[in-house]
């Protein structure tokens, strides 16, 4: 997962729905970048489910706009939809239809041509580990295979935006497992927005974490494969300033001797040079940790909150 | 509208996987042929009654046209049964979602649902004129009369479709959808029995008896087409719109 700092593909402003007085989603923005997994991370009822919608076009916006590859959602949905793959909480599955001819409909349905669509199919469920299954109906499958399918069904016009509700919702252990390391791999090309309402499952597939609660992001951080802070301990320590001119460290505190946190700036991984650093300079390097920062606190507070302390 | 033709496909496929749309045909079919083999019966009885040189005009009048009426009665509770999943069922499934996230416009969905529909519905029409067709092997038939009918009933499928077609959309339950349907048609075929006096011919308008009688008379009206062109616009608008509002409700 490389860490692109180029335009983001997918981007929406202030978006805002309500349902009836209740307001579902206010306020609400993000951006996600090629090569990057967002989170959405909130309880059952935070307001996942009707983000996605306004995101993919499946719910008219109340206020804000959404942008896909450059294209306004609103005013110029079909050319912003043909960057846009989409798992709803349920596969959206045909069970009439066989693996194979189900991929090659929604290719053709994203205006890909007849023989594209083939190829791209094959490719669709090579990628998702369907092609044990692909002369079976799709109604005949089992949990697991029928949201690999639904990922697949996402990626198959090969889009730069992938929206996944909850996919990992009703799989077992292994399962979860191997669909994690999947929308890991689908970031490699695309930018890549996953809800989900489990911790461990958003610190472990994304590089950054947004926390939902009532509506709203409360709070965004990195995932703990971006660890914002690392810890190093040294029998031999350098000097602070020595630590500080490694790239990709912004600040550096000793909190006892010889026990450094190194705040990150984020755009360059500094654990190579300091590595070198450590071997060629000899500082008695003992242990170097990533800091997890507080996501499950955040978490827990914004479980906690009611409606009005959320913002 | 590429995307309506790859949406029509899928559905047809459906449609023919299901025991259903074959249920359906052959018993549309078996229907059709059992009523016109009895005109046809009846008609062979009436032939020694009939004026001289009458026998080829007669057989339109006597074995076409009644069968034709039972062909729309067929379609009535056809129709209702084949469009009854086309909106509903995409709507339970959630594959709704997957269309609606697709590049494809609200239209080219309806578009692509009614086609499938029509390819069925006017099947149906094709395997019942081709009944009464084969007649002019042994006489001959006013083909002008023969035309007309054909016509009727294909635009009357046109409209019962575009009914079917909006009810389904208004719910996720296509039994639910099937039983509105039905009472819909049936509430157009038979609107005009109810009427007197001043309110018989703004009835008479609305019912599809009305326009599709003239029709199998061999009478083609532009007001009779108009009719059953204005319903089925009428109704597939709004299905599309019906489509839209829903992305605004939620």
């Amino acid at each position: 997962m490389s860490m692109e700092h180029s335009e983001p593909v997918i981007h929406a402003e202030q978006l805002e729905r309500r349902y009836g007085r209740l307001r579902a989603v206010a306020g609400l923005s993000l951006s996600v970048n090629r090569g990057e997994v967002l989170a959405l991370l909130g309880p059952n009822g935070a307001g996942k489910t009707t983000t996605l919608s306004m995101l993919t076009g499946n719910l008219a916006l109340h206020a804000g706009r959404v942008l896909i590859a450059g294209h306004d959602l609103a005013e110029s949905p079909r050319q912003a939809k043909r960057a846009l793959g989409y798992l709803p909480e349920v596969p959206p599955l045909y069970p009439e239809l066989t693996v194979t001819e189900y991929l090659r409909f929604c290719a053709r349905l994203h205006g890909l041509g007849r023989r594209e669509a083939r190829a791209a199919a094959a490719t669709a469920s090579e990628r998702c580990g369907l092609e044990e299954v692909a002369a079976r109906l799709t109604g005949h499958l089992s949990k697991g295979y029928q949201q690999r399918l639904g990922i697949a069904q996402a990626i198959v016009h090969r889009p730069e935006v992938i929206v996944l509700d909850e996919p990992t919702v009703g799989l077992d252990p292994v399962q979860i497992r191997s669909t994690l390391a999947l929308i890991r791999d689908l970031a490699d090309d695309a930018a890549v927005i996953v809800s989900t309402h489990l911790l461990n499952e958003a610190a472990e597939v994304a590089n950054r974490v947004a926390i939902m609660a009532h509506g709203r992001i409360v709070r965004e951080t990195g995932g703990a494969t971006g660890a914002e802070r690392l810890r190093i301990e040294c029998t031999r320590p350098p000097t602070r300033e020595r630590l500080a001119r490694i790239a990709g460290v912004a600040s550096v505190k000793e909190t006892t001797p010889g026990i450094f946190t190194l705040e990150l700036s984020g755009d360059k991984d500094p654990r190579p040079e300091l590595l070198a650093a450590a071997v060629g300079e000899d500082w008695g390097l003992g242990a170097m940790a990533p800091v997890h920062t507080s996501l499950e606190d955040t978490f827990l507070d914004a479980l906690n909150a009611r409606p009005g302390e959320a913002a | 509208m590429r995307a309506a033709l790859v949406i029509a496909g899928r559905d047809l496929r459906a449609l023919f996987r299901s025991p259903l749309a074959w249920l359906l045909l052959a018993g549309a079919s078996f229907v059709t042929a059992w009523v016109f083999l009895w005109f046809v019966q009846s008609f062979m009885a009436a032939v020694p009654h009939l004026p001289p040189g009458e026998h080829n005009t007669g057989v339109t009048d006597l074995v076409v046209s009644p069968t034709f009426i039972w062909v729309a009665l067929v379609l009535v509770v056809l129709t209702p049964l084949l469009a009854m999943r086309l909106l509903a069922e995409e709507r339970r499934s959630g594959t709704l979602r997957l269309l609606r996230s697709a590049p494809v416009s609200t239209t080219a969905i309806v578009l692509g649902k009614y086609l499938a529909l029509m390819v069925m519905l006017w099947l149906t029409v094709a395997i019942a004129a081709a009944m009464p067709l084969s007649l002019e092997l042994g006489t001959t038939l006013d083909l002008g009369r023969l035309g007309a009918g054909v016509l009727a009933l294909a635009l009357l499928a046109a409209a019962f479709g575009a009914i079917c077609l909006f009810i389904s959309s208004l719910t996720r339950q296509p039994l639910l959808a099937a039983f509105a349907s039905f009472g819909a048609i049936l509430l157009l075929w038979i609107i005009n029995l109810a009427a007197s006096g001043a309110a018989v011919s703004g009835f008479g308008w609305l019912a599809f008896q009305t326009h599709l009688d003239a029709l199998l008379r061999g009478l083609v009206d532009t007001r009779d087409l108009a009719y059953f062109i204005i319903l089925t616009l009428l109704f597939l608008g709004l299905s599309i719109w019906r489509l839209d509002a829903e992305r605004l409700e939620g």
